[in-house]
């Protein structure tokens, strides 16, 4: 049986975005390369965009339409200060949560060994 | 003029990408979503199936997965139509309908003149069960349409073979009373008085719907 992944990606790729968007004014498109350069392989624009407006609509990130080079007018992201404290709430929630999920993990195969 | 603005960018889409678009424009119409919202993110849709185009990939491949998980994940945080909004909708529909009775009969008896009733200085004397008739088709065609765009989006073959069935019962059941109890009565109308009363109906409903749809969509904005 094959895990499922896009449950826990969604959750992630939130704080993710959010992040990506304090570092520099973005559209959408910027986002999926930047998160595909850093390992997010299977993700696509179809992924990124609900998110977007989730965050846009629950106001940690405004829209602003520009032109851009290749036609259409084009979204470009900014952080608000609700999307501040939210990216901190996610940073320290991802900090717990990586520490207790390696914690686990260690200590089965710990346990594993020592039963050995 | 986001409207203007997704229309034009949507002229330049290949068929196809034009193609998935509507298919997600049908899911969203089902979703019963604030007017202005909708139009927001068909916009952005529209721009982003261009910008997918003019990188050489389809727009279908760029989303990913399945129109409808695709929309279906969009409309989670969006606003719905309010119960005024529906009700103005649904006015605004059936207006125009029923608006569209009196000309399209003026036409077919202009063009046919041995069709229904005779036309006097602007008077159109109309027999009763050919008004009768007439409703009989534009309400339920009119009704079911508006229903059936904003509930339906899978199973649409048997949703219009039901429609349609429903409508031809109503239709011969109408025609057929109609003609037995009222064959001799008919009703002068005017032309243009209907024209005006249901034009400017329309107007007020459409009008009146577009500031609801702008004030929720504005006060959501304005909320955060």
């Amino acid at each position: 049986m094959t895990y499922d992944k896009s449950q826990m990606m969604r959750g992630t790729l939130e704080g993710c975005i959010l992040k990506i968007i304090r570092m520099r004014e973005t559209y959408g498109y910027e986002i999926l390369v930047l998160l595909r350069e850093c390992g997010f392989i299977d993700i696509s624009e179809g992924t990124i965009y609900p998110l977007l407006l989730r965050l846009e609509k629950q106001g940690s990130i405004r829209a602003q339409m520009r032109p851009s080079p290749l036609g259409p007018r084009r979204k470009y992201y900014t952080i608000t200060p609700s999307g501040e404290a939210y990216l901190l709430a996610f940073e320290e929630c991802w900090k717990q949560l990586t520490s207790a999920v390696g914690q686990v993990m260690q200590t089965e195969e710990e346990g594993y060994r020592e039963e050995k | 003029m986001k409207r203007n603005e997704q229309r034009a960018t949507f002229s330049q889409l290949t068929a196809e990408n034009r193609r998935v678009l509507r298919r997600m424009q049908r899911f969203l119409d089902s979703y019963s979503l604030n007017e202005v919202t909708q139009e927001e993110i068909l916009t952005d849709l529209t721009g982003m199936a261009l910008e997918c185009q003019q990188r050489g990939q389809p727009f279908s491949e760029a989303v990913g997965m399945d129109e409808a998980v695709f929309c279906h994940e969009l409309v989670v945080n969006c606003p719905r139509q309010t119960r005024t909004e529906r009700v103005l909708g649904a006015l605004r529909w059936m207006t125009a309908w029923i608006g569209c009775i009196m000309p399209v009969m003026f036409f077919l008896e202009c063009v046919f003149p041995w069709f229904s009733g005779d036309v006097v200085e602007g008077i159109y004397y109309v027999p009763l069960p050919f008004l009768c008739r007439y409703c009989a088709a534009v309400i339920p065609v009119a009704t079911g349409m508006y229903i059936f765009k904003r509930l339906t989006y899978c199973s649409r073959s048997l949703v219009w073979t039901l429609f349609v069935a429903v409508f031809l019962l109503v239709f011969i059941t109408v025609s057929e009373v109609s003609v037995r109890l009222m064959n001799t009565v008919t009703v002068p109308l005017s032309l243009w008085l209907w024209l005006w009363l249901f034009g400017g109906m329309f107007a007020f409903f459409h009008v009146a719907k577009r500031c609801v749809a702008l004030t929720v969509a504005y006060r959501q904005k304005k909320k955060l």
